[in-house]
């Protein structure tokens, strides 16, 4: 008696892909017909009366005579069996039969399938039919699958912008080409290092021969992605070079008309035409969940050409903070990048709330005609409700711990901690040697020839945080939290004369202009899609979730007003919602805008000596011998035999013309 | 149903048809009385037919003697004997006879009117018998041209109604005919009655018996198709029959069968068979009959 550990594992080694298999077994379901056939043999049809002279002579020909209920017994009539079996041939054909073609040898196998957006391009399938690059990627991987040799296994990777295992090492074909039908794509920029990385790492330690096999377009954004790999790579590529028009690039600022001085939403785009023909495309604006466009362009793409467009439109108070969908149509070979996502600007003049007493602060932000001042104090602060999330705060002498509002600058705080960076002893006339050129916020601006009365000498955690470096110290550092960009400025703007520079209002000007570009985007970066994305929230927001493009609930990760939407696979608008004291919602919107996913022209793949085979899957041989069309000749031949058989001439002609072997009729007798 | 006209029966055409057609009828029946019909019994009347040898016991006076005097052999003189014979017309009136398009007893009355008229212009006895489970009517013989229009009238009266027992019927013929004469059995022989051995009956008796069977182009070669339910136009009975090739198959063998059965019976008795089609000119069948064929 064999014990149930010993059969599991005799069924583990038992062969899984058997030598023939029904590509689609759903075609058995042809066989169904087979009793409405029968019943048409068995139901007794209605028959029209006709008078004749005698029925004596036609008592052979009669049937069912003596039935009443309304079948009849079935009799093994050969048009029956002939189209019961022409019926089951044809079951078995649309079964797709097929006997297994070439070998695919390799005891391990790692399956690679690139997900990113570009694999969402259509593509002409085996039959002809419009289909996309995975579902062929998909066909060529379970064509893989069923080309394993007996006794092999395999893994499923997806590669989107993360690598993501869908099924380990099995035997079991049925399973893993379950798994593959479960592979989606991605609107995401593709990373195939990362999944042939982890296809290495899970094939590394296994014995006998080892092969890994990415199934991609050859459109890939990190083209080097594959080389390094420590295992040989075998390289399928599907899909074949189209034309292809996309949004780029997207960017909804708020601004002013100049003619009429009206505040206006202003959408930049850039469109980008990878074909070699131009494109004539219609770029339009709209709302989300709303249907009427509220700006549209027609723009004439040259091949190779990226086109700057601008749409505007004059936004009402309801329109603030609203998702805004921009589109070119005609739609291409890949719809998902013919749209982008912006949001509208909550206004176009930023909140900007002040305490403190500098006059040279309140005047540099009072020039800036987009910035609505409000004065205060640092006790104010905290209870002031006309503060929101994305208001600038500028605090003189001071550093409250955990201010609310968004972007920060702090000014001539005194001596101790503020924000992690330790505020020091003063400084007398400190000469500035140099300044972070590369940040946003020290942009277009130098300070050669600003002279420093005094200042705090600013000791920062890190180097990096440092803005403004004086002979003596530093004296400028960069405070940004996760959630909120923080400057400290370690000196009194009043003890220099900055304030008559250029550098100093353009200095100002950076801070608004990012609190600005923050305002915008209600985020802390720009959300693509493929990317975590974070956002920042009120200090007391709780239980914070998200919902995704398709409303389907998204799991957040929070740490105090800082959320991470980890998994974006989607462009589209993500909503993110909390609850608190401040409960509240906000629209996100993530984007693919990538050049390397829209291009979707040939790129070959080079192996530059790298153990890298690549061919193309059309090139593949079939790894099934289809039985299909042999079986349809079949069923074609039993129908057309069933036809002759039903139609064909009496075999006996009129006994006017001596008919072979006539009966006698029986008599009664004498 | 309605019976065909009596002038409907015999047409200007078909009459001079007839009348040339009659000097070819033969019948092969002794009635025993002299008449113009050459008997087929051997005897005495003035119409020479052979020589034979003389044999002990012959007639003396039957003896050739110029042929004795030119070869020496003594040889008989034979002559054919005229004798007066009856043409009896045995019509089936059976419902079965209604069927058709034209219905079959139209062709039967016809049949049976040119044969009536050919045996009433040679002079000889016509006499109409309508059958069908046994004998129904029975009319007197009749004779001469000047008895055509009854035997016309009598023949448009038949109505196709009821069942047949054609044994039965030719059985009685025989037992009532005080003679033997022609017997012209006129039907579509759709009969699973012994009708063959009644038939044999009738030539022992002395008949000169001719079977004319009326059928239908429908009942030769069936062209209808699909599922039908036949009705019996005698009985009544429906049987359901599903027309497909083996059906049509099985029933063409057995009519042909039916027609083999005749045909054999009309040789073995040397009797004449004439199948006439519905839809064929009956001169042609008419010819067949005065030519004795057996179809």
């Amino acid at each position: 008696m064999i014990r149930a550990s010993e059969l599991s594992r005799l069924q583990a080694l038992a062969p899984k892909s058997s030598f023939f298999e029904l590509l689609s077994p759903s075609g058995l379901w042809l066989l169904a017909l087979l009793v409405p056939l029968v019943v048409l043999y068995i139901l007794k049809v209605k028959r029209a009366r006709k008078r004749v002279a005698s029925t004596w002579l036609w008592a052979v020909a009669q049937r069912d005579l003596m039935a009443r209920s309304p079948w009849k017994r079935l009799l093994a009539q050969i048009p029956l069996l002939i189209q019961a079996l022409a019926l089951i041939v044809l079951a078995f054909a649309l079964a797709r039969p097929a006997t297994r073609g070439r070998a695919f040898t390799g005891d391990h196998v790692a399956i690679v399938i690139d997900t990113s957006a570009s694999m969402t391009a259509a593509a002409e399938g085996p039959d002809k039919l419009p289909t996309t690059r995975l579902a062929l990627a998909k066909i060529a991987a379970k064509d893989i699958l069923s080309a394993l040799t007996p006794g092999s296994d395999a893994l499923v990777l997806e590669a989107g912008r993360d690598a993501r295992l869908l099924a380990p090492l099995d035997r079991d074909i049925v399973r893993v080409k379950a798994a593959i039908d479960r592979v989606e794509p991605q609107d995401v920029e593709g990373d195939l290092g990362a999944a042939v990385a982890l296809a290495v790492d899970r094939l590394r330690q296994l014995g006998g021969s080892r092969r890994i096999v990415v199934l991609t377009d050859g459109n890939l954004a990190r083209p080097a992605s594959l080389t390094g790999a420590s295992l040989p790579l075998e390289v399928i590529t599907v899909g074949t070079p189209v034309e292809n028009a996309a949004i780029v690039r997207v960017d909804v600022r708020s601004g002013t008309e100049p003619a009429s001085g009206r505040e206006q939403v202003q959408g930049f785009l850039v469109v980008a035409n990878f074909g070699k023909t131009p494109r004539d495309v219609y770029v339009t604006m709209r709302e989300q969940n709303a249907s009427d466009v509220l700006a549209s362009r027609r723009v004439l793409v040259q091949p190779g050409e990226r086109l700057p467009v601008a749409l505007t439109f004059h936004p009402s108070a309801g329109d603030y903070r609203k998702g805004l969908i921009f589109e070119i149509s005609p739609h291409d070979a890949m719809p998902v990048d013919d749209v982008a996502y912006g949001k509208v600007p909550a206004g176009d003049k930023l909140p900007v709330y002040f305490a403190g007493a500098s006059p040279w602060l309140e005047r540099a932000l009072v020039s800036d005609p987009m910035v609505d001042l409000r004065n205060g104090t640092v006790a104010e602060l905290a209870t002031d409700t006309w503060v929101g999330l994305d208001t600038l705060i500028v605090i003189e002498a001071s550093c409250p711990a955990n201010p609310p509002g968004g972007d920060l600058l702090i000014v001539n705080p005194p001596p101790g901690k503020c924000f992690g960076t330790m505020v020091g002893a003063t400084i007398e006339r400190p000469e500035i040697t140099s300044w972070e050129n590369g940040d946003p916020r020290m942009r277009f601006l130098t300070l050669d020839g600003v002279h420093l009365l005094r200042a705090n000498a600013l000791k920062p955690d890190g180097v990096t945080q440092e803005l403004i470096r004086t002979q003596q110290g530093t004296i400028a550092t960069d405070i940004s939290t996760t959630t909120r960009t923080g400057t400290l400025l370690g000196f009194d703007v009043g003890d220099s004369d900055w304030p008559l520079k250029a550098s100093y209002v353009l200095f100002m000007r950076n801070l608004t202009e990012l609190s600005r570009a923050h305002r915008a985007s209600g985020i802390t970066g720009p959300a693509r899609a493929g990317e975590p994305m974070r956002l920042s929230l009120p200090g007391t927001a709780i239980n914070a979730d998200a919902t995704g493009p398709s409303g389907e609930k998204i799991e957040v990760s929070q740490r105090g007003s800082l959320a991470v939407v980890p998994d974006i696979p989607r462009a589209g608008f993500y909503t993110v919602g909390w609850q608190g004291p401040q409960a509240g919602s906000m629209v996100v919107p993530a984007n693919l805008t990538s050049v390397a996913e829209s291009d979707l022209t040939v790129r070959p793949i080079t192996a530059d000596g790298e153990k890298i085979t690549v061919t193309a899957s059309a090139a593949q041989p079939d790894a099934h011998n289809e039985w299909t069309w042999l079986l349809a000749l079949g069923a074609l031949g039993l129908i057309v035999f069933d036809v002759w058989y039903l139609t064909r001439d009496n075999r006996v002609k009129s006994p006017m013309a001596a008919p072979p072997r006539p009966r006698v009729p029986e008599r009664k007798a004498a | 149903m309605s019976s065909s006209p009596a002038s409907d029966l015999l047409g200007a055409d078909f009459v001079r048809e007839l009348e040339v057609l009659r000097r070819r009828l033969e019948i092969r029946a002794r009635s025993g009385s002299s008449g113009e019909h050459l008997a087929k019994r051997r005897g005495g009347s003035s119409e020479f037919q052979e020589h034979r040898a003389y044999a002990p016991g012959d007639d003396m006076r039957r003896i050739d003697w110029a042929a004795y005097a030119r070869t020496g052999e003594p040889v008989l003189k034979l002559f054919r004997a005229e004798e007066d014979v009856v043409a009896r017309l045995v019509c089936d009136a059976s419902a079965s006879l209604g069927v058709g398009e034209p219905p079959k007893i139209a062709t039967a009355q016809r049949l049976a009117a040119a044969i009536g008229y050919m045996t009433l212009a040679r002079s000889e006895r016509a006499q109409l018998i309508v059958v069908g489970e046994g004998i129904t009517r029975e009319h007197p013989p009749v004779r001469g041209r000047n008895s055509l229009p009854a035997l016309l009238r009598e023949l448009t009266a038949i109505e196709p109604k009821g069942g047949t027992d054609l044994a039965r019927a030719i059985d009685g013929v025989v037992q009532t005919s005080g003679r033997p004469g022609m017997l012209v059995a006129i039907s579509d022989f759709f009969d699973s009655g012994p009708v063959t051995t009644a038939l044999g009956r009738a030539v022992k008796a002395g008949h000169d018996v001719v079977l004319a069977q009326i059928v239908a182009p429908d009942e030769i070669e069936p062209s209808f198709e699909g599922d039908w339910a036949l009705e019996d136009a005698e009985t009544g009975q429906t049987l359901d029959v599903t027309m497909d090739p083996a059906a049509i198959e099985a029933y063409v063998l057995r009519f042909a069968g039916l027609c083999e059965e005749l045909r054999a019976w009309s040789r073995r008795h040397r009797a004449a068979y004439v199948r006439v089609r519905t839809d064929e000119p009956l001169e042609a069948a008419v010819r067949r009959f005065v030519a004795r064929s057996v179809d």
